[in-house]
């Protein structure tokens, strides 16, 4: 039953992952916001910010690889709402197939998204002459952080992804709660020179422990709090969004 | 043995009642038609004989098992398409068949097999390897209609398979499902179509507002009202129901439109 289960999600991975190469500009959509914001920070306003484009780069590359993956996360949610539209799981459902499939089956091809869109963001970053203290090691661990990041934030868009209506009304409400916790956090700016109130808000703001984190990484503190902080947030939004989500998934007609 | 039984089935929506306590039996090996206008309800007894929707009231049997009870036992036994062609886009013909014949059971052979098969009796192995989104309206139905059988149900349900087609595909597709009936399945379909429920079934109910309002051959129908042919049996049958001023009347020239 379970080696049944994994299987068809497996089969269904393979379907998503086929349709997501034959359709490379929905991940460049994704991709886009994040290089363009990488690009614009850096070489309009670094060096208003930190004094120089090579003194910010440190700053805004972590930030605007937790934006990418916020990005992808949302955009998972809205792909699976279009999916949904389309009415294949309809079929998928009316099928002797785990109902639980095309759902694990879609969150897995996530996961190889979040890599590809981490890895090109990466890429991009040390073109532009980043290169992290903590050499290599330190940022496949940063990345693999990200990535981790990423899937457990899926499932909150996959629940909107569900309850909402369109798939355009999950794309706006994605876009409504990522963009003010980018920029009411450290990932493009020190939170320091904000005002009290947004300083506060800033530093309870998960975004900024995340890009903390990814910072640590990148300076070799494989041990830090912030990274224990970011793990932990994230563990609690797996537990309360997974089982939110499939129960959702499984109660509802699609 | 019947092929479904459906008792006291009831169904609301938000309050509004989609399915109002319907009963009925059809038998195997038999075509049968529902037949009804925009929102007589038609989809939603599909979805619940296909186990997508649970019914507030009633009981179902598919083939002998309780769909509520044995859904895994129904899913196995039936073949559903939707009103919308819901295959994958940005897939081909080919992978389609190769996703859905993986899912069914098959291993990646012989899901290739049955794959090549079913393009070659759906005329559509020309365009095995194109995306979906080239194919033409009457092209994606045919595909759509073969990945439902693919593991040869017993039952197929076929929802509205023709809404939106041109008169030329749609003759095409009547005679692809022609074909299906003459290999012995049973088939369920619903249409807005009275010319297509005349030409497909052997049986036909008219629906309306989530009730049966009539039932029979298209023959002994049109003996009933007195008719010369399901068009005017419609008309009588909805014309008689409203008191005073007909309600129906917009529903009714939808349905005159589109036949």
């Amino acid at each position: 039953m379970f080696l049944k289960t994994i299987k068809e999600s497996l089969i269904i991975f393979e379907r998503n992952f086929l349709k997501m190469m034959k359709t490379p500009e929905q991940l460049m959509d994704t991709l886009i916001f994040p290089i363009v914001f990488l690009l614009m920070f850096t070489y309009i306003f670094g060096g208003a910010i930190s004094g120089s484009t090579a003194n910010y780069l440190p700053i805004v590359i972590p930030g605007i690889l937790v934006f990418c993956v916020l990005n992808t996360a949302g955009a998972s949610g809205t792909n699976l709402k279009e999916d949904i539209e389309t009415g294949i799981f309809n079929r998928f459902k009316s099928m002797p197939i785990s109902r639980i499939a095309p759902l694990v089956g879609a969150l897995i091809c996530d996961s190889i998204r979040f890599v590809i869109s981490i890895l090109v963001t990466f890429t991009l970053a040390i073109i532009m002459g980043f290169w992290p203290s903590s050499g290599f090691i330190g940022i496949l661990l940063a990345l693999i952080f990200a990535v981790f990041c990423g899937w457990c934030i899926s499932w909150i868009f996959a629940f909107i992804g569900l309850i909402m209506r369109t798939s355009g009304s999950v794309q706006g409400i994605s876009f409504v709660i990522i963009m003010p916790l980018m920029f009411i956090s450290n990932a493009l700016v020190p939170v320091d020179t904000m005002p009290k109130v947004l300083e506060i808000i800033a530093k309870i703001n998960p975004v900024t422990h995340m890009v903390s984190a990814v910072k640590d990484l990148f300076i070799g503190s494989i041990f830090s709090q912030e990274i224990f902080i970011s793990l932990i947030f994230m563990i609690v939004v797996v537990i309360v969004f997974a089982p939110l989500t499939l129960k959702v998934y499984m109660k509802k007609q699609l | 043995m019947n092929a479904i039984e459906m008792k006291n089935i009831s169904k609301n929506f938000d309050g509004l009642k989609a399915i109002d306590n319907l009963s009925l039996d059809i038998p195997e090996n038999s075509v049968f038609a529902i037949l009804g206008p925009n929102g007589a309800g038609k989809t939603t007894v599909i979805n619940i004989l296909s186990t997508l929707l649970k019914p507030d009231k009633g009981t179902v049997k598919i083939l002998g098992f309780d769909i509520m009870k044995e859904s895994k036992k129904v899913r196995e036994l039936i073949g559903l398409t939707g009103q919308y062609a819901c295959v994958d886009e940005a897939l081909t013909a080919k992978q389609n068949l190769l996703v859905f014949g993986q899912l069914l059971g098959l291993s990646r052979k012989e899901a290739k097999i049955r794959g090549n098969e079913l393009l070659k009796e759906f005329n559509l192995e020309d365009a095995a390897n194109k995306p979906i989104q080239k194919f033409s309206g009457g092209m994606r139905r045919r595909l759509d209609l073969a990945v439902s059988l693919i593991d040869r149900p017993k039952l197929i349900f076929l929802d509205e398979p023709t809404t939106g087609l041109d008169p030329r595909t749609r003759n095409q597709m009547w005679s692809t499902i022609k074909n299906l009936v003459k290999k012995g399945s049973t088939v369920l379909l619903t249409t807005q179509y009275l010319e297509e429920a005349d030409q497909l079934s052997d049986e036909i109910v008219i629906m309306d507002k989530g009730k049966i309002i009539a039932k029979g051959t298209a023959e002994s129908l049109k003996k009933e009202y007195k008719a010369k042919n399901l068009d005017e049996v419609f008309l009588k049958i909805t014309g008689d129901r409203t008191d005073g001023k007909n309600n129906n009347y917009e529903e009714l020239t939808i349905v005159k439109e589109v036949v």
